[in-house]
């Protein structure tokens, strides 16, 4: 049988991230509510500093429920000097992206003393190395930005200069007040089962209808009392299937696009 | 097969009927598993559909099923399976059996009612179209993937000799110790095992035939730690662990990694937990802050090293192996790694054990497996892997000694925390 160790010594990654936030002075950032950025991706509007870089692999991470989380993996041309560079648009605003930069900030095994700027970029800088350029992570607006560079210390990558590009870049953008609803975003036209009653075990396919000015987009999706399904003849169709409980079913999907906005939808069923 | 063609009764027989198998349930009760197959999943997005098998499929990759040995054992086991007859009459008795089965074995002969046709079987609660079958020769008893045939035949009404039926089935068949716990689920289907979690924890990572828990836990560990991954010696950040979520970015994992090669103690944790308990092992991701100074050690893809952080380090501290008890090294804040039965386990690194501990790691495998006469051979393989310095089934304290340095005081102050348990999704 497991036995599960609990600590009272042992402190918990909440725990760390509340000392973070002390340490950075967290209440205290000059943040921007209510205007907001309105999407961004690297890819989208590539810094120059990127340009002799080749992006080798992007990751989404799964929905914070109101943050988009992405990672950008780049590699120099004909050289082993790597970095990442992880995107958090948030359509709740800065300190929804705050938190969400400090939580990932906060999750690293290496013991160190960042400091935080209120004047070099961004609205906040934190340096997780005070001693180093080798990461920096800052936040403009609802938007938080996290680089890491993978290069031996005398072999310095240009992320500070990549901080300060892409700072340059959020700063021209338009802001607007809210998110929700904006012409960036994709729009969830129509999602709804086929079949709105169905018995348990059943299958009902969604039908889903997406208008998205910035393709691709990728799906995701959360099932109450069944499973999310695509289906292997039609990889296009995704499907419901009830699980063996009757009662109330639910499938919440979330779009996002490639400037790492969001749009929500749920459907509801009815297992019989 | 008993086809005996000088039969006087064979001629009749030929026109007599002819029975054909069209669906196979393995899983017929999802909300039960000590008299059928688990609920499981091909991955993230792809069910496995109940029947299992039917008359479209032909190889066994495309027939999957799999079973938990706890809770199955000493019990009978059964499938349910839904034949057809011609010519169809309102009421017709055949029987059917099965030879080969592998794993599954031989499936002795069985009485089948027939009503328009279709199989008819009142006995169960399920769809009265499948007959409920039960397997009296299974065999298994320790972790398994195999690929498993039945050669059916059948027995018309009023008639002596068996008949061939058209089509063998073949499945895919996987066996796991105990029913698979979080981050995986008998009851959320999205997170019901995924047989490419599977393929990964047996095939590639070697499990198969182990029937032990901690030695099938030891082998995942051997395997993630052998993958073309690399320490982050420059953030010590995650790849493939979300921690805002606490989730394992297990598609990107096996995807190809994905999220590169590069990873921390957190990825290689959460993927210890999760591999391992898709085999029923009881492994708890495992927080431990503050960690410590280290002890020389091989982090993943990495050479000897007391210094982890040298990626991102100023000189004389941009090398891996420093002083001994230099404690102006880099050091891990916080660890992560994974327990079962509080001992733990950590793929993230190996240990540079030195020879006597080695050697008396080397000599107690010796010695168990002589004390036991072969019968702690299990006990005695995860000896013999302590010895080349793997950091498995090992006590907190015995952990600690290998990998922590806390040797002179200036060191000790960095380490202190103990180990609390998270959950894990995926």
């Amino acid at each position: 049988m497991p036995r599960y160790e609990t600590s009272q010594t042992g402190r918990t990654p909440e725990e760390l991230v509340g000392f973070l936030k002390k340490r950075l002075n967290f209440a205290d950032w000059p943040l921007k509510e209510g205007e907001f950025v309105a999407g961004f991706s690297p890819q989208q509007q590539r810094p120059e500093v990127l340009a002799d870089y080749r992006l080798e692999g992007e990751i989404l991470l799964p929905p914070v429920i109101s943050c988009v989380i992405r990672k950008y993996s780049y590699r120099k041309n004909n050289s082993s000097l790597a970095l990442a560079l992880t995107v958090i648009v948030s359509e709740l605003g800065a300190r929804d992206a705050a938190e969400a930069l400090v939580v990932m900030i906060a999750a690293s095994q290496m013991r160190r003393e960042p400091r935080v700027d209120f004047e070099s970029i961004g609205d906040v800088v934190i340096y997780p190395q005070p001693n180093s350029d080798q990461s920096i992570a800052f936040l403009r607006n609802n938007v938080g930005i996290n680089i890491e560079g993978y290069a031996r210390f005398d072999r310095q990558l240009p992320v500070r200069e990549l901080a300060e590009q892409i700072d340059g870049q959020l700063r021209q953008r338009e802001t607007t007040e809210m998110l929700l609803g904006h012409e960036n975003a994709p729009k969830i036209l129509r999602f709804e089962s086929k079949a709105k009653t169905i018995k348990a075990g059943e299958r009902t396919d969604l039908v889903i209808d997406i208008q998205n000015n910035y393709p691709p987009h990728d799906l995701l999706f959360e099932a109450i009392n069944g499973s999310y399904n695509r289906d292997p003849a039609e990889p296009d169709q995704w499907y419901f299937r009830a699980g063996p409980q009757k009662g109330s079913a639910q499938v919440i999907l979330t779009v996002v696009n490639r400037i790492n906005l969001l749009s929500k939808a749920s459907a509801l069923i009815e297992i019989v | 097969m008993d086809n005996d063609r000088s039969d006087p009764l064979d001629l009749l027989d030929k026109v007599a009927c002819v029975i054909r198998i069209t669906h196979i349930k393995f899983n017929f009760d999802p909300t039960a598993h000590s008299a059928d197959a688990l609920n499981i999943r091909l991955d993230r997005t792809h069910e496995v559909p109940v029947p299992e098998w039917s008359e479209s499929l032909f190889l066994p990759q495309h027939s999957k099923a799999a079973y938990a040995l706890e809770p199955t054992r000493n019990r009978t086991i059964s499938i349910q399976c839904r034949f057809e007859i011609t010519p169809p009459l309102p009421n017709q008795t055949a029987t059917v059996r099965a030879a080969g089965g592998g794993i599954l074995g031989a499936i002795d002969p069985t009485t089948v009612q027939f009503v328009n046709g279709v199989s008819h079987d009142t006995s169960h609660l399920g769809d009265q179209e499948y007959v409920q079958i039960p397997l009296n020769h299974r065999c298994f008893n320790a972790i398994t993937r195999s690929d498993i045939q039945w050669n059916w035949s059948y027995r018309c009404p009023r008639t002596h000799s068996w008949r061939q039926m058209d089509q063998s089935t073949r499945h895919r068949i996987y066996v796991v110790l105990d029913v698979p716990p979080a981050p995986w689920s008998q009851t959320n289907a999205q997170f019901y095992p995924w047989t490419t979690a599977l393929d990964y924890a047996i095939v590639a990572s070697n499990t198969s035939s182990i029937s032990d828990p901690d030695e099938a836990a030891a082998l995942i560990v051997k395997h993630v730690n052998g993958e073309p991954l690399q320490y982050d010696i420059w953030n010590g950040a995650p790849s493939y662990y979300a921690s805002g979520t606490k989730t394992f970015l297990i598609d990107a994992w096996l995807g190809g990694f994905a999220a590169g090669p590069i990873v921390n103690c957190y990825d290689c944790a959460s993927a210890v937990t999760t591999f391992s308990n898709v085999l029923g092992c009881q492994l708890t991701y495992q927080f431990h802050d503050s960690f410590g100074c280290l002890n020389p050690v091989y982090p993943i893809g990495r050479s000897l090293c007391n210094n982890p952080f040298y990626g991102s380090s100023p000189p004389p501290y941009n090398v891996p192996l420093v002083g001994l008890d230099d404690f102006q090294r880099t050091s891990f804040g916080n660890h992560a790694y994974a327990k079962q039965t509080g001992d733990n386990f950590d793929a993230c690194m190996r240990a540079n054990p030195g020879c006597l501990t080695s050697l008396a790691y080397f000599l107690l495998a010796v010695l168990v497996l002589v004390g036991t006469l072969g019968f702690g051979a299990s006990i005695a393989r995860r000896l013999f892997m302590k010895a080349a310095g793997w950091l498995i089934d090992m006590s907190q304290t015995e952990y600690n000694r290998l990998v922590v340095d806390t040797s002179t005081a200036p060191e000790a102050v960095f380490n202190g925390g103990t180990p609390i348990s998270l959950p894990l999704g995926i």
